[in-house]
Formats: structure tokens, sequence, C-alpha cells
């Protein structure tokens, strides 16, 4: 079950929470927290795998200084939160790489990090952070939409203009992510079939 | 990458045609290995398996203008753009959805598809909230120093007697903090510590009775009550909680560069605040929050009918003027910092 359900039940718990939280219900601010902060961080360790704590709570702090501003539903919080988030996640990117300030295309973004062996992995007992590494280990484009659709929950429009691209080129980008990942888990399914042949 | 539309089936039919080779080069070493007959009927028997289960879905198409099984693309299973898009959405979980044309529970692809990525998408551990006190604290301070500003209707009036009322209470604070020995830095001269109650410091003081401002009805539980400030008095209000002197230290620390700010963490002009923010950690958060409503009351006349604006542009922090359309051109500002 995708943890982003349950705020969206039908009557946009998380939309309420959000407008409780801008006329300052502190009550309010933490539920919306709770709700989205988890996913947000995991989007965000697909970016700066390290520094993704520090860069998520740069990304909170402007989303309470700023929160004043915000009008829009639940879905529109997610996005809007994932699109601080994502460019203080490009700005560390781009410091530290000591480089010009110019939009980092996220083709240049750093490859990811080392790749979980999906063949090692338990599958029944899979943990999130594991999963989370295993999508993080796709190419940046791809993990980023398989991350904003399936676990911040955005659709592909949403997630499109967090991205800056159209919605076509990331729903494209995260069936592309599913197909690798399909292929990593697949795997596991196939090796016991080619272990069998060179047995024989 | 292209984000032209059409790149998709031209995608799609590469991958097809890579796959399919894959597929022949298998086949070729498992002759060579003399394996050729028992391979092809493992294989036959994956494929219909997955037939009983597959249906001709319009993504189909796009693979090249006609039909074809979408299982050898990885020789592993069927991901259409359909039940991509399931997957992606949570919505694959079997029949019980009555509305959905894939179960899988029994699929030996989306199966592990599916629990992969409700597992990235669970619930939330106690490791990834070890943070949350801090962005807590940060919005507390952020909720108080705005009370006044929501407590009116009218922005513009709004901000007029914020700016009325924090430069009272600021006073106060001055002599609250003056009395209890919390003495104001060199960064932030202090007046004197008897300031006229109707002589504010700063900003323009509203003549006019804050009484008769406009939709006193919206008045909020807890919010600054703009006639109550008696200065002087230590009656608890947001500014005689945070020293008017620390404003002006959190100016000069967000306005340092990463390594200024550590340096300046360990001087003894920062030690009250350090103290007050709840250790070093704290201090930015503390100070995004504390010091940024603290501009919107120095300059209530800068952008009269754009009060936020100023926020954002005025700020010594980061910023990436943020709303719902914020997009990639709005990144070089924030980065030329």
């Amino acid at each position: 079950m995708r943890a982003w359900r349950d705020g969206d039940g039908g009557h946009d718990a998380l939309g309420a929470a959000v407008e409780a939280a801008r006329s300052g219900d502190e009550a309010a601010f933490r539920a919306v927290y709770t709700q989205v902060h988890p996913g947000l961080l995991r989007y965000v360790r697909v970016l700066v795998s390290d520094e993704a704590e520090d860069v998520t709570s740069e990304a909170w702090l402007q989303v309470v200084r700023d929160l004043h501003k915000f009008r829009g539903d639940g879905a529109d919080f997610r996005a809007w939160a994932a699109t601080i988030a994502r460019h203080r996640a490009l700005d560390h990117v781009r410091h530290a790489r000591r480089r010009p300030a110019y939009p980092t295309p996220v083709e240049e973004l750093p490859e990811p990090r080392t790749a979980p062996d999906a063949a090692d992995l338990a599958l029944d007992t899979l943990s999130t952070a594991e999963a989370v590494a295993l999508v993080a280990s796709l190419p940046v484009d791809q993990a980023e939409a398989v991350m904003l659709r399936a676990v911040l929950g955005l659709d592909a429009v949403a997630a499109a203009k967090v991205l800056g691209k159209r919605p076509g080129a990331v729903r494209m980008a995260a069936h592309r992510g599913l197909h690798r990942l399909a292929e990593r888990l697949g795997a596991t399914e196939d090796r016991p079939r080619h272990a069998r042949g060179r047995d024989e | 990458m292209s984000e032209d539309p059409n790149y998709e089936p031209r995608h799609d039919h590469g991958a097809e045609r890579d796959a399919q080779g894959d597929e022949r080069r298998d086949q070729h070493d498992a002759e060579r290995r003399g394996q050729h007959g028992d391979e092809r009927r493992d294989q036959q028997g994956r494929r219909d398996q997955q037939g009983d289960e597959r249906r001709y879905e319009p993504g189909d198409e796009l693979a090249g203008g006609y039909f074809v099984p979408r299982q050898d693309e990885y020789g592993a299973g069927a991901i259409d753009a359909d039940t991509a898009e399931q997957l992606l959405r949570g919505d694959l979980h079997g029949a019980r959805h009555g509305d959905l044309h894939v179960d899988t529970v029994d699929d030996p692809v989306l199966a592990p598809l599916a629990r992969l990525l409700d597992a990235a998408a669970g619930p939330g551990t106690p490791d990834e909230m070890r943070r949350a006190d801090a962005v807590f604290a940060a919005y507390a301070a952020r909720a108080q120093r705005r009370g006044g500003l929501r407590f009116f209707g009218m922005r513009l009036v709004g901000v007029k007697l914020a700016a009325a009322v924090a430069a009272a209470t600021a006073a106060g604070g001055l002599a609250l903090a003056a009395g209890t020995g919390v003495l104001p830095t060199p960064l932030h001269p202090a007046p004197a510590s008897h300031t006229p109650p109707n002589a504010p410091r700063t900003g323009p003081a509203t003549p006019g009775s804050p009484v008769s401002s406009p939709q006193p009805g919206e008045s909020q539980p807890g919010s600054a009550q703009p006639g109550s400030p008696q200065p002087g008095s230590p009656q608890p209000s947001p500014s005689a909680s945070v020293p008017a002197s620390f404003a002006g230290l959190c100016n000069a620390y967000l306005a340092g560069n990463k390594k200024e700010r550590a340096r300046q963490l360990t001087t003894p002009a920062l030690a009250e605040l350090v103290a007050a923010a709840g250790g070093e950690g704290n201090v930015e958060a503390y100070c995004v929050a504390l010091v940024e409503p603290g501009k919107e009351h120095g300059k209530p006349s800068a952008h009269p009918s754009h009060p936020d604006n100023a926020a954002p542009a005025s700020t010594a922090s980061d910023s990436t003027a943020p709303d719902s359309t914020a997009s990639e051109s709005t990144t070089p500002d924030s980065a030329a910092q």
C-alpha cells in the first residue's frame, strides 16, 4: 500500500491539513510533515544520496517560510514541496561541483551510486530503504519519474511540472524505469532456469 | 533525452529488437551446449502461462504499428503502458479493485514490481523523521511571528498595523531584555531602554487606533492583539520571548556563507542565540523563521500591494521563489547567490 494514499482518501485530508497549517495550526503542520516528508526524503535521495536529509530539511524550511503563499489541494502541495526540494537538491549538486550557476541538465547529474543487486534481495521482505536504493540505481531521469509518481503520488502532469518536462516524456521515463526494474527483478526469477541449464 | 512524443515507439521497437537479439543469443548459446530443446520448451511454457493472462492492449500498437507480444521484450513478462500506469498509481493489487485487468498476485513480473514500489512508498520510518523537531520548531517560530499579520483580512492594513505592533513590542522586548541582562550586541545598537510606548523605534507608526481595523471578527486565539501590548510589562509576547537583538544576530549570521557561519557559531556573541535555538544545528532554522517576518515588518511600505513578494527578494538566506508554478526557470536565481 502506498503511504501517500492514506491522506487522500476521498476527502483530501492532506489538503485540509495544509490549509489549517497555513493559518498557524501547529498540529496540522506536523500532520502534513509526517505524511509528506518520508516520500520527499526518498525522492531527494535519488538526486543527492548522501546529503538527502540536509537538502530535504532545507526544503522544509523554505516550505515553512512560504507556506502562506501556497494555494491548492493536497496533491498540489506534494508537487509544490517536490519542486522546492528538487531545486534545493540541484543547488546542492551545483555548489558541490563549484560550477557556475546555470541549470544543470538532469542528464549531467551524477549517475547513481551503489545499486543493490536485485538478486540478493529477498523480495518478500524488501525494506523501504532497499526499495528506494533499487529505484535510485536507475538512470536519474527514470528514477525521478518513478519516485515522483509511485512514491510521492503525483500524476503524470504534476510530475512533469516538477521536472519541467512534458507529461509524455515523464510517462516514458517512468515506464522505462519500470521496465528496467522488472528486468533486474526478473533476473532473480530467471536465474534458476539458467543455472539448471548449465548444470545439466 | 528527447521529449519528442514520437520517441516512444522508436525506443520500444529498438528495445524489442535488442531483447529479441538477446533471446536469439541465449538460444544460440543453449544450442552450442546441446540444451536447445529443453531451453525452448521452458521458454514456451513461460509464454503460454503469460498468454492466459495476456490481453491485447492499445499500448501494444505503439511498439511499431502492429501487435507484438510484449512478454518477449525482456524475456520475463509484460508491462504495457496501461499496466505501467497502474503500477505507478499503486492500483495493481488484484481483483478486488473490480475495474482492473491484471491481477498481480500471480504474475511473475508484476507482483515483484508492485511489491518493490509499495515498499518504496511505504510508511515513514523513525529514522526518516529524526529531523522533524527542527522543522517543527521553525514552523512554530514562524507561525508565532506571523500571528499579527494574519489577524487582519486586509493585508495592507495588516502589514501597517503589524509594523506598529512589532515596533511597540520590540521596544518592550528590548526593555525587558535589558532588564534581564540580555544585552544588545554591537550589531544591533540598542535604543534607550525606556523608549516611550508611543515612539516606535522603527517603521511607520499608525496613528489611528488599531481597534478600528476591518474584520476584527477574524481574530485568532493566541495571535498578537494590536491593542494589548504594554511595552515594558513582562507579559509574554512573541518578541518578549525572542530578544530583538537576535534579529540582528540572525541577519549577520544568515548573510555569511557556510564557512563564516561556522566561525560565527563559535563566537561568544552568538552564545545566547545558539542557546535559544537549542543548539548550533538549529540556528539556521531558528534564524530563518525569526528574521524574515521581521523584514516584512521593517519595510511595510516598500511594496504596499505585494507585501509577500518583498520577503523572498530581501531575504539573506537562499531562496527560490516558490509557488505552485515554480519551474526550472527559477533555479538560476537561487543558484546565483
